[in-house]
């Protein structure tokens, strides 16, 4: 085999063979680190509070001047029932929640540290599969998300960003006690209800926080029962709708629709594109690095083809002396495993030993980014490495065979 | 292993005509068996397919038409599939070149040890006794692209002589060889051919290897 391999290098170019290793070394290192970097974006965008990927989105219709207008002269800018249905039928969505809004004037008066605070609010409720699991509850106590007419204490979800003004710009401004999530559940909100028959008041307490549903928030079955006690003669009017999804990849096509209708996203609208922008440099970055290693393939196997050409008469030689043709190949194979073999390994490497500060950087921007281990990497530069030896001896041996004819 | 092999009705499909050249041809487009234990000489003018006819036996070629068949015992084999050809090349049919094929870059040493590393026959002390034997002392180490025509055709030689073989065919194998040499290269095939029972067949266009011929053939 000695001879053989003396005989056979002969016309292996060097600057050649390491070209096409430093091409693939860039390309395979950007495949590996896209699919890795693809891999972790992923599982933080699954676990991060994503909400077209899983969970629910409100949607509203936008506010313009022009509907300001129309709105003061009584246009209804709200989502009608066919509107809604459309929405009920889309395959992306698996259920459709309406918000809907107590139908009279709601007070709420709260005391801190010998301060009273009194405002009108408003309260809207939503189905309570929707609520369900979308706010973090505060204090020690569990209430029961539920409230009827008459009901000494009522459940309510405040949004954070509501929590996050008082401490933040009302209650530095003013001097007064900044409250943490713990301390809320311990205050009691009194609300009075303005109704037909007289101010009603009730106690409400913070029973947790949501970031993703930007309104006060009380049982729908409270909600249910306190409009058609207090105001059974209004139809209440639907201006923002709760969507749940169903499907991972459904992202985009209800992203689409939303898009077309003109209707906004409440609250992370700005992740989901991000999301989407993110998914997309990846794909880009593991192109441009595929694209770099189907170059440097194509540099091989042109080499290849080129080698075995120049030594085209040693090889029939070779073959008229008794070599077979997978004899003769085994001296290229090898070669092609080492270049193949040694470049996917190194990538591997880099890839090991690079990714970690990426994912470092990504750790600094968002605390909640942990990288997966690396072993699928590995394993994509394994089967990269095995598909380029045995496509790289599939070229070799068909030109092999040639030359023996 | 093969002990005889039959020409059935073979020609050259390339240049069919020149069969009619000059005398009437004793080998193409008539049944011919070459026997394991017996020689031959093939003796022929220039062009009239004695390379060809080297190059179908060892399946080199298949632009013939008729058959070529190889027998052990009654079955019957073919030299157009791959593996039956290399097998055959290895251990069947020991091929000396007309144009020697060697490897200009390799030392004569090498040429010969690249084939008998292949089938194992025979080491490199053996190999650079053969080729010594042959008058080659100087040039053991010297690539064979150094070489005189007549040097090669020793150091081709001495490689077919490197395998197993139930046949050997030997295409014009001193036609650059003085008669010295010559009959030292017949003296070492009598020996190979008296150890290994095999079949010789030898081509000349006129100047023969001195050796003792069961059956003279005109092509």
């Amino acid at each position: 085999m000695k001879l053989l391999y003396r005989l056979l290098r002969r016309n292996v170019s060097a600057p050649q063979l390491i070209g096409f290793s430093l091409v693939n070394l860039l390309g395979g290192l950007v495949v590996l680190l896209g699919i890795q970097g693809y891999r972790d974006f992923c599982s933080f965008a699954d676990g991060a509070e994503n909400i077209l990927s899983k969970g629910n989105v409100v949607i509203t219709k936008p506010v313009t001047a022009v509907q300001t207008i129309g709105s003061m002269l009584g246009l209804n800018r709200n989502f009608s029932k066919r509107e809604i249905d459309e929405l009920r039928a889309l395959p992306a969505v698996s259920a459709v929640g309406e918000f809907v809004a107590a139908q009279f004037e709601v007070k709420a008066s709260l005391s801190i540290a010998g301060s009273r605070i009194s405002s009108e609010i408003f309260l809207e409720a939503v189905p309570d599969e929707f609520i369900l699991g979308e706010y973090k509850s505060v204090g020690t106590a569990r209430h029961e998300w539920s409230a009827g007419v008459g009901s000494k204490r009522i459940p309510i979800v405040l949004p954070r960003n509501y929590i996050n003004l008082y401490n933040f710009g009302f209650a530095t401004a003013n001097g007064m006690p900044q409250i943490s999530d713990d301390l809320l559940g311990a205050f009691t909100i009194r609300l009075y209800f303005d109704t037909p028959k007289g101010v009603v008041s009730y106690d409400a307490l913070v029973c947790g926080l949501t970031s993703k549903i930007n309104t006060i928030l009380v049982p729908w079955n409270f909600m249910m029962a306190v409009n058609s006690e207090y105001a059974p003669e209004k139809e209440p009017e639907v201006s923002r709708l709760i969507l749940s999804t169903n499907a991972k990849d459904a992202g985009d096509s209800l992203l689409q629709y939303i898009d077309e209708k003109g209707y906004l996203i409440e609250g992370d609208s700005s992740l989901v594109r991000l999301q989407s922008l993110v998914y997309g440099v990846i794909f880009v970055v593991i192109g441009v690095g595929a694209l770099f290693s189907v170059l440097a393939f194509l540099l091989l196997a042109v080499g290849i083809q080129l080698i075995v050409e120049k030594n085209k008469e040693t090889i029939y030689n070779l073959y008229s002396i008794g070599y077979p043709v997978s004899g003769i190949a085994s001296v290229y194979l090898c070669m092609v495993l080492m270049a193949d073999g040694v470049v996917w390994l190194l990538a591997a490497v880099t890839a090991t030993i690079v990714y970690p500060m990426f994912a470092q950087l990504m750790a600094n921007v968002s605390p909640d980014f942990a990288p997966a281990s690396m072993s699928f990497v590995w394993m994509m530069a394994a089967l990269l490495a095995l598909l380029f030896i045995i496509m790289h001896g599939a070229v070799i041996y068909m030109n092999v065979k040639r030359k023996c004819r | 292993m093969i002990d005889r092999i039959v020409l059935g009705n073979v020609n050259m499909r390339a240049l069919p005509d020149a069969v009619n050249q000059g005398e009437p041809s004793m080998l193409w487009n008539t049944r011919v068996e070459f026997r394991k234990g017996e020689s031959y000489l093939i003796e022929a003018a220039s062009g009239r397919g004695k390379s060809s006819l080297c190059s179908f036996l060892c399946g080199l070629r298949s632009d013939y038409t008729g058959r070529i068949s190889f027998f052990d015992g009654n079955c019957e084999y073919s030299a157009k599939d791959e593996r039956a050809v290399v097998a055959l090349r290895q251990r069947g049919i020991a091929m000396m070149f007309q144009e020697h094929r060697l490897f200009p870059d390799l030392s004569a040493v090498d040429n010969v040890m690249l084939k008998s590393c292949l089938t194992g026959f025979a080491d490199e002390s053996e190999v650079r006794g053969m080729l010594t034997r042959l008058g080659l002392e100087a040039h053991l180490d010297v690539p064979c692209g150094m070489m005189s025509l007549g040097q090669q055709q020793r150091v081709a030689f001495v490689r077919a002589l490197c395998q197993p073989a139930d046949f050997f065919l030997l295409d014009e194998p001193v036609s650059h060889i003085d008669e010295g040499n010559a009959l030292v290269m017949a003296q070492m095939l009598t020996k190979r051919v008296q150890n290994d029972g095999a079949g010789v067949i030898v081509t000349s266009i006129g100047y023969r290897l001195p050796y003792e011929y069961d059956h003279i053939l005109r092509l």
